[in-house]
């Protein structure tokens, strides 16, 4: 009897990363574009269709369901960056919200069985490069030029190295973190599924029918619970950086 | 200089498993961490959210380190970047 | 083709780029904006009303003070008008006993003073018809030409008799 190939399980672990769908020379530059990329828009639709669908028919008395999640969640958010960034840091909400849907929505998408955007270093990278260069910015707000520059030698002069270094490190260890949470977790989860259906194999079962409902309880930590954390800690790591960019004095004012 | 390829598979296995003690440090500090967060609650349970929620960001934190050890092995397991 | 576990591509850092600069500002225009245009404007409502409803409550206490003050002094003027009908009737009535009892008194010393006219009319007027009688009296005695004692005896009796009257 044929089994259809989909019914078959894994038939080995792929560990790669994103596939590579086209790629085109820019400026001598090789540029892929890659799964992610539609994935990255899959969510992006997902999440614009949603804040379309909420914020439909807002009205200021007898509000509905739909507009009180989304005033909800406008409230959390800018809530959680007030009390976590001061006051003066309210304008980073929008984009602080961008991040934690993003990474959530990008998470979660495993779950449809799709391939995490979180899985792919790169777009950490670049969130982390966005913070970072959020967090250089505020640095020259409040210190200017010079300030910022100073900044790298103190308090004395040797500790240039280590502050470079430690400024790098920064966005790096945010990135690394990030990826490897929610990489890791999709390993092991396709080491479970790998592992359920060769042990299926094994036993002589043609269906791996014991990678129906076992990897599920796994599966809640490390797709749900381990990608909300994750988005959270990001947005908190990124929030607290920026603040701390400013100067210290934000208690008093807030 | 010529090794042969089951030397370097042992070795990143071995390899990996090395890379896996990093899981101590970050188990170790955050069972503390959610102690002392245990303890703070019971003391101040009108502050279990703000607790919670530093203590979170805290494992988080700590548990990067953890990580990094994780994706030594995967890398050294998977992609036998020295093969 | 394929990437590796821990690849970093300059393609997908640009896409990536890209993406999330349009996702923020597709969520600043289609959440925020509108969201907090609105929470903005039910919290001026939300003021208006506390403002209003404020408003209305002083009124109402300047009102409330107004009338009562007013019927403090309807009060008082109500009391002071009963006092002073009160004072006036008082006065009036006494001044109508006062001048009944006045009025009595001068009747009754009116009817005395009559009587005591009358009494003394009556007197003098016994004195002259008994004046008459006694010259009548003294006529017949003369004409009888009674003694002297006889005489004198008549007068002193008469005299008593009318001095009793007196």
């Amino acid at each position: 009897m044929a089994i259809p190939e989909f019914l078959q399980g894994p038939s080995e672990l792929d560990v790669s990363g994103p596939k590579v769908i086209t790629s085109f020379k820019l400026f001598g530059l090789t540029i892929n574009f890659t799964e992610t990329v539609v994935l990255e828009w899959i969510v992006m639709a997902i999440i614009i269709g949603l804040v379309i669908f909420l914020t439909r028919n807002l009205r200021v008395r007898n509000i509905s369901k739909r507009q009180a999640v989304a005033e909800m969640a406008v409230e959390a958010i800018s809530n959680l960056v007030r009390d976590t960034m001061g006051k003066r840091f309210l304008s980073f909400t929008p984009y602080i919200a961008t991040i934690f849907c993003f990474s959530i929505f990008g998470s979660l998408i495993s779950l449809l069985g799709l391939r995490a955007v979180t899985s792919d270093f790169s777009v950490l990278l670049t969130w982390a490069a966005i913070t970072f260069i959020l967090i250089t910015a505020t640095k020259i707000r409040f210190g200017g030029v010079g300030g910022y520059l100073k900044g790298f030698a103190d308090p004395i002069p040797v500790m240039l190295p280590i502050n470079i270094l430690s400024e790098v490190a920064t966005p790096t260890a945010m990135a690394l973190r990030h990826f490897g949470n929610i990489a890791g977790g999709s390993i092991i989860m396709g080491l479970v599924y790998y592992g359920l259906t060769a042990l299926c194999h094994m036993i002589r079962l043609q269906i791996p029918i014991l990678t129906v409902g076992i990897p599920a309880v796994l599966s809640l930590y490390f797709d749900l619970f381990s990608d909300f954390m994750q988005a959270f800690i990001f947005i908190m790591l990124t929030m607290v950086f920026i603040s701390n960019a400013g100067p210290a004095d934000d208690a008093a004012e807030a | 200089m010529e090794i042969p390829e089951a030397i370097v598979l042992a070795g990143s296995a071995v390899g990996a498993g090395l890379a896996m003690i990093a899981g101590v440090g970050p188990g170790i500090g955050e069972g503390y961490a959610v102690g002392k967060a245990c303890e703070a609650i019971a003391r101040q349970p009108e502050a279990s959210g703000a607790v919670t929620r530093t203590m979170f960001v805290g494992c988080a934190v700590a548990e990067s380190t953890g990580i990094y050890g994780l994706i030594i092995a995967l890398l050294l397991i998977f992609l036998k970047p020295f093969t | 083709m394929k990437l590796g576990f821990l690849s970093i591509d300059i393609g997908t850092i640009l896409f990536t780029l890209c993406n999330t600069l349009i996702l923020f500002l597709a969520l600043k225009h289609f959440l925020f904006a509108p969201v907090q245009k609105i929470l903005s404007e039910r919290k001026a409502a939300v003021d208006q009303t506390l403002a209003d409803a404020e408003d209305a409550r002083s009124r109402a206490e300047a009102a409330e003070t107004e009338y009562n003050e007013k019927l403090a002094n309807a009060k008082e003027e109500s009391a002071e008008m009963l006092r002073t009908a009160t004072r006036r009737a008082q006065q009036r009535s006494d001044e109508i006993v006062a001048q009944a009892r006045e009025e009595a008194a001068g009747i009754m010393q009116q009817n005395r003073d009559e009587l005591e006219r009358e009494r003394r009319r009556a007197a003098s007027a016994l004195r002259s018809e008994i004046s008459g009688l006694a010259v009548a009296a003294a006529e017949k005695v003369v004409e009888r030409e009674i003694n002297q004692a006889d005489h004198e005896r008549l007068i002193d009796e008469f005299i008593d008799s009318v001095g009793d009257v007196q």
